[in-house]
């Protein structure tokens, strides 16, 4: 997004505290309009928190949300959050719905709920439903559908009544691969007509795969919060993957790799036994991604193919800041136990 | 996808006007969604109403003869069902009216369309008018061969409408306490059943041996008015019956009007109040 990109949704010095714990710890995010921002972290970080935050389900102890409104950002209040809530449509992590209904009755009453145009209901329902393929089971029960027809059900309910924002908890966790790209299909469509997806996942490949943005959170603290591009960039850590065609020795080409790329690499070149590829780290530099190639190629390697996964990349820099985090965050604890004994 | 005037059209209906249209909505849902409970309590109250019109006709072949007055005969209907009646009924609304949310997940709780007190409320009054349905088709039933046998019907039979109708309000009240804080529907129905139709009444007979206080505590003693309102203000509102030398045993029949009326009043406000407290702060699993 570039600099001059319109905020949708802003968390300003956001902080959930329970009792002793701090589940959100003075968060500041924004959020771009038209973007999807992917949300990561491992369980425990404070995804959900500042969702139910978002959704005023949660009172912030200190801090402020805005979300815009007739062009201006305007502070979430429990006088107005009917008012600006109707922005945003949102999705729980596993959604259940009564067994006995059917999703034109469920997305009826959403839809009712939410104030949409009562004349308009239907052809809404409708719609949605065919958008994502389940025309055929619209007056099916609930209860008879897969858990990925579930999700997608999910998501409609988020989305019935037309919200300009989407805040989507998981929802692609426990789903098959099928499924899952259905959703990730579905997602860039809602993306495409112009709605902005805060997302937050577990699963590092479905962001990659969809996000302009990820946010990394952990223990409650924003710990990056960018395109992969730049934190790619300010890590200076990336890795190409080079597959060869018919390598006999693994050991000779390696090394042969090696001598003719030392200097670009920030590690050894390690061989994927798996995946049959070379992974070659070096600090993400596309010049020096280019120069690479142009070398391998002019020394005759028969490249099949050369590329740096986004998902891997995402998978390094995610576990580079949580570790860092929790280390900070146990050195903390630690200086916090001694403050107390000292007490 | 809509346009930018109806989505205004939307921002336009906020504020009272759509928090009734929400508990409408949600109301009307719940009714729908009940509808099989609904028709099978109206055939157990219809089961139980011909159950009585066999037995009685099976007594007046016998040569039992017909009551002079019509409110006794309206009187032989209630006596022994309306109480259980009600406390099926009701129980069995009540006790999913919160607790199904959290049993099993459906979306309301965690990001929800609509707030916890509208969606309370909008569920509160839909299973209360279904439970008034079933009992009023009772009434309705029993008005109807009353009047076949008398062609007339007496108007105490409204009255004690009215009372059935406040005793629904209190033992649904009840149930939905333990909805808010049970973990299973069956659970909250269960444990409603048991205190009115077991523990309420074992405390009750206690209670007649070593005190003559009004047992006003006791729910199921606000049932009595819904039958003892036939016989007053003329009635005994207690007997007292010596058991042995020294020892009476004191047996109220029915609680005043006004008892009643406060006492009904006050219980359902208070359950209903600590439920919704309960089920504001209750958090998914």
């Amino acid at each position: 997004m570039g600099p001059k990109a319109e905020v949708i949704i802003e968390l300003k010095n956001l902080t959930k505290k329970f009792k002793i714990v701090t589940a959100v710890n003075n968060l500041n995010l924004e959020i771009y309009k038209g973007e999807i921002l992917g949300f990561l972290g491992p369980n425990g970080a404070g995804k959900t928190t500042t969702m139910k935050l978002i959704a005023s389900l949660l009172h912030p102890t200190e801090g402020e949300i805005f979300v815009r409104e007739n062009g201006k950002l305007q502070k979430l209040t429990s006088h107005n959050k009917d008012y600006l809530l109707d922005n945003i449509g949102f999705l729980i992590e596993n959604p259940e719905f009564y067994k006995d209904r059917t999703p034109r009755q469920l997305l009826t009453l959403f839809a009712k709920l939410k104030g949409y145009p009562r004349d308009k209901i239907e052809d809404r329902v409708e719609e949605i439903i065919h958008m994502v393929g389940l025309s055929q089971w619209i007056d099916q029960k609930l209860g008879t559908f897969s858990k990925g027809m579930r999700q997608k059900i999910g998501i409609l309910s988020a989305l019935v009544h037309d919200p300009v924002i989407l805040v989507l908890d998981e929802p692609q966790t426990g789903l098959d691969p099928k499924a899952r790209r259905e959703i990730r299909d579905l997602l860039l469509q809602l993306k495409n007509q112009g709605k902005t997806i805060f997302l937050s996942s577990h699963l590092l490949y479905e962001i990659a795969e969809i996000a302009d943005r990820v946010a990394i959170i952990s223990h409650g603290i924003l710990v990056a919060c960018d395109t992969l591009e730049n934190l790619e960039a300010q890590a200076k850590s990336s890795q190409i993957q080079v597959e060869l065609l018919n390598i006999n020795d693994i050991k000779n080409t390696g090394i042969k790799i090696d001598k003719l790329i030392r200097s670009f690499l920030t590690d050894p070149i390690r061989y994927n036994k798996d995946s049959k590829v070379f992974e070659l780290p070096f600090d993400g530099d596309p010049e020096k991604q280019y120069e690479i190639l142009q070398i391998l190629v002019e020394n005759k390697m028969k490249i099949i193919d050369f590329t740096v996964s986004k998902a891997d990349l995402l998978e390094s820099l995610y576990l580079q800041h949580i570790s860092q985090s929790d280390k900070t965050y146990k050195e903390f604890q630690k200086k916090a136990i001694k403050v107390e004994k000292i007490i | 996808m809509i346009k930018m005037e109806e989505s205004m059209q939307i921002k336009e209906n906020i504020g009272p006007k759509r928090k009734l249209q929400q508990i409408y909505d949600i109301g009307y849902f719940e009714i729908i969604r009940n509808f099989k409970k609904t028709l099978i309590l109206l055939i157990i109250a219809a089961v139980i109403f011909i159950l009585f019109v066999i037995g009685q006709e099976y007594q007046f072949g016998q040569g039992v003869e017909l009551p002079t007055d019509p409110a006794d005969f309206a009187l032989g209907f209630l006596m022994m069902s309306i109480d259980s009646l009600v406390l099926i009924s009701a129980t069995s609304y009540g006790g999913s009216i919160i607790v199904t949310d959290f049993e099993k997940l459906t979306g309301n709780i965690l990001f929800p369309k609509i707030s916890r007190e509208r969606l309370f409320v909008g569920r509160f009054l839909a299973n209360y008018l279904m439970n008034a349905f079933v009992i009023l088709f009772y009434y309705i039933l029993i008005a109807f061969i009353v009047f076949i046998k008398y062609l007339g019907i007496p108007k105490i039979l409204w009255t004690s409408l009215g009372w059935a109708l406040l005793y629904i309000l209190l033992i649904l009240s009840f149930t939905i306490l333990f909805s808010s804080f049970m973990k299973s529907t069956a659970g909250a129905v269960v444990l409603s059943l048991l205190i009115n139709m077991i523990v309420f009444p074992i405390i009750q007979s206690i209670l007649s041996v070593f005190s003559t206080v009004e047992p006003l505590f006791i729910l199921p003693y606000y049932a009595t008015i819904i039958t003892g309102c036939f016989n007053m203000p003329e009635g005994d509102r207690f007997q007292t019956i010596p058991i042995m030398e020294g020892l009476d045993i004191t047996l109220w029949i029915t609680p005043s009007f006004q008892a009643a009326l406060i006492g009904t009043t006050i219980f359902s406000f208070v359950f209903l109040f600590s439920a919704y407290l309960i089920f504001r702060n209750r958090q998914n699993k």
